[in-house]
């Protein structure tokens, strides 16, 4: 089973969620999606296996065959090459790798090569595998180490996808393989708003979800109502504690005690039937 | 010689656009018969590298000279490599701006401005 981890807004708590439910449920595997600022390895603390670098297509342009005729730039659809002085430059950053420049050049005079952008690791902590992307510093492009992450999702393991913040493309490519999906939210009206956009997305992508509370406190019912409105199951209320921030900032993890280890157990016993339910009939 | 001004409308009336990039619209002006040409900018409507896109506009009209306010990083590069030097425009109405380059009131653009800054 797959089961992504997205909230919408930041800082709700996902990475929180994902490497803990990881650390407690058996044969799992968790992949951090977020490869802009991966965090998830701060608290699992894995042994390295393995870094693979993750490389992108782009064009080469060979000047002598070059004739300057400009139907490359026409028919880039990123406005990534640029003819001056009859000459072609690429802007490689913005490049796709599509390939249509080398389709139309009338005299060959393109090929193809790549560049890295970024990698993916790989390695154990204890039981857990875990995986993690990271792409390089000033790459505006971050879907291609997303979708190199999930060649890692292992069938014969529960496999946890710590998602980026937000609910654009890199979190489109990030839950597309997911059977099931969490959305960890914080009582308050930021929290409530971003959790309305991811929901909706969810919905469009025909996922089944449930939510976890994360920071809750007294009155939690700005996103109670909602979750009823919704028929959202809630699968579990994490309490605002000072001890758990702390916890957070020294980069460990709750599952070495109770009650918070339960709390994970939980989750991940209420999904399983929430995802039985769900084959069985509807709601 | 060929120079352009980015403009916030399709006419000569119309404030200059403080963008290079992500502008409403060139006004060629042939400096030398006084010729007008005015043409939607090119890169108002991509998703990405529109700064690109609008240089690469100038560039095909073989303008010597444009006039705006900030031109980012991309663009900034591409003006320099074509040898199209970059006017600091004052602020007023496209006409307005034309006369003061044609006085040599206006300073040139040392420094390309942050990427992105057209996007609202």
């Amino acid at each position: 089973m797959n089961i992504g981890i997205l909230s919408g807004k930041g800082g709700t708590g996902k990475t929180t969620v994902s490497t803990n439910l990881a650390a407690v449920i058996p044969k799992s595997q968790y992949l951090d999606c977020d490869v802009e600022e991966p965090n998830g390895f701060i608290f699992l603390k894995p042994e390295i296996h393995s870094e693979e670098p993750v490389e992108v297509p782009v064009p080469v342009f060979d000047s002598q065959q070059c004739s300057a005729c400009g139907k490359c730039v026409s028919v880039c659809q990123f406005n990534a090459l640029v003819m001056i002085k009859s000459k072609i430059k690429l802007f490689d950053k913005i490049c796709k790798g599509c390939g249509a420049c080398k389709i139309v050049c009338p005299e060959h005079a393109i090929s193809e090569t790549s560049r890295v952008i970024g990698q993916v690791t790989k390695g154990s902590s204890g039981e857990v595998d875990c995986v993690q992307g990271l792409l390089n510093v000033g790459e505006p492009i971050a879907v291609p180490i997303i979708k190199q992450v999930l060649n890692k999702v292992d069938e014969t393991k529960t496999n946890i996808i710590d998602c980026p913040p937000g609910t654009s493309c890199t979190v489109v490519n990030s839950i597309e393989v997911c059977d099931y999906c969490i959305l960890v939210t914080e009582p308050t009206v930021f929290g409530l708003h971003d959790l309305k956009l991811a929901f909706e997305l969810l919905k469009q992508m025909n996922i089944p979800c449930g939510v976890v509370i994360n920071k809750a406190t007294n009155d939690n019912s700005i996103i109670v109502e909602f979750c009823q409105q919704e028929s959202l199951p809630i699968l579990a209320t994490i309490p605002f504690k000072r001890e758990l921030a702390k916890k957070y900032s020294e980069g460990r993890l709750f599952k070495d005690e109770e009650p918070l280890r339960h709390l994970f157990t939980q989750i991940y016993s209420n999904i399983q039937k929430e995802v039985k339910h769900a084959t069985v009939g509807h709601h | 010689m060929k120079i352009a001004v980015t403009a916030m409308g399709h006419d000569l009336e119309a404030p200059m656009d403080q963008h290079f990039g992500r502008c409403a619209y060139f006004v060629f002006v042939d400096t030398d018969t006084n010729k007008i040409e005015i043409e939607a900018n090119q890169g108002v409507t991509a998703s990405g590298g529109a700064g690109i896109a609008a240089a690469q506009q100038v560039i095909d009209k073989g303008v010597k000279a444009i006039i705006t306010g900030k031109v980012g990083p991309n663009a900034f590069e591409l003006l320099s490599e074509g040898n199209i030097a970059m006017y600091q425009g004052l602020g007023g109405l496209v006409k307005e701006e034309i006369e003061s380059f044609n006085h040599q009131k206006l300073s040139v653009i040392a420094v390309k401005g942050q990427s992105h800054q057209g996007i609202k």
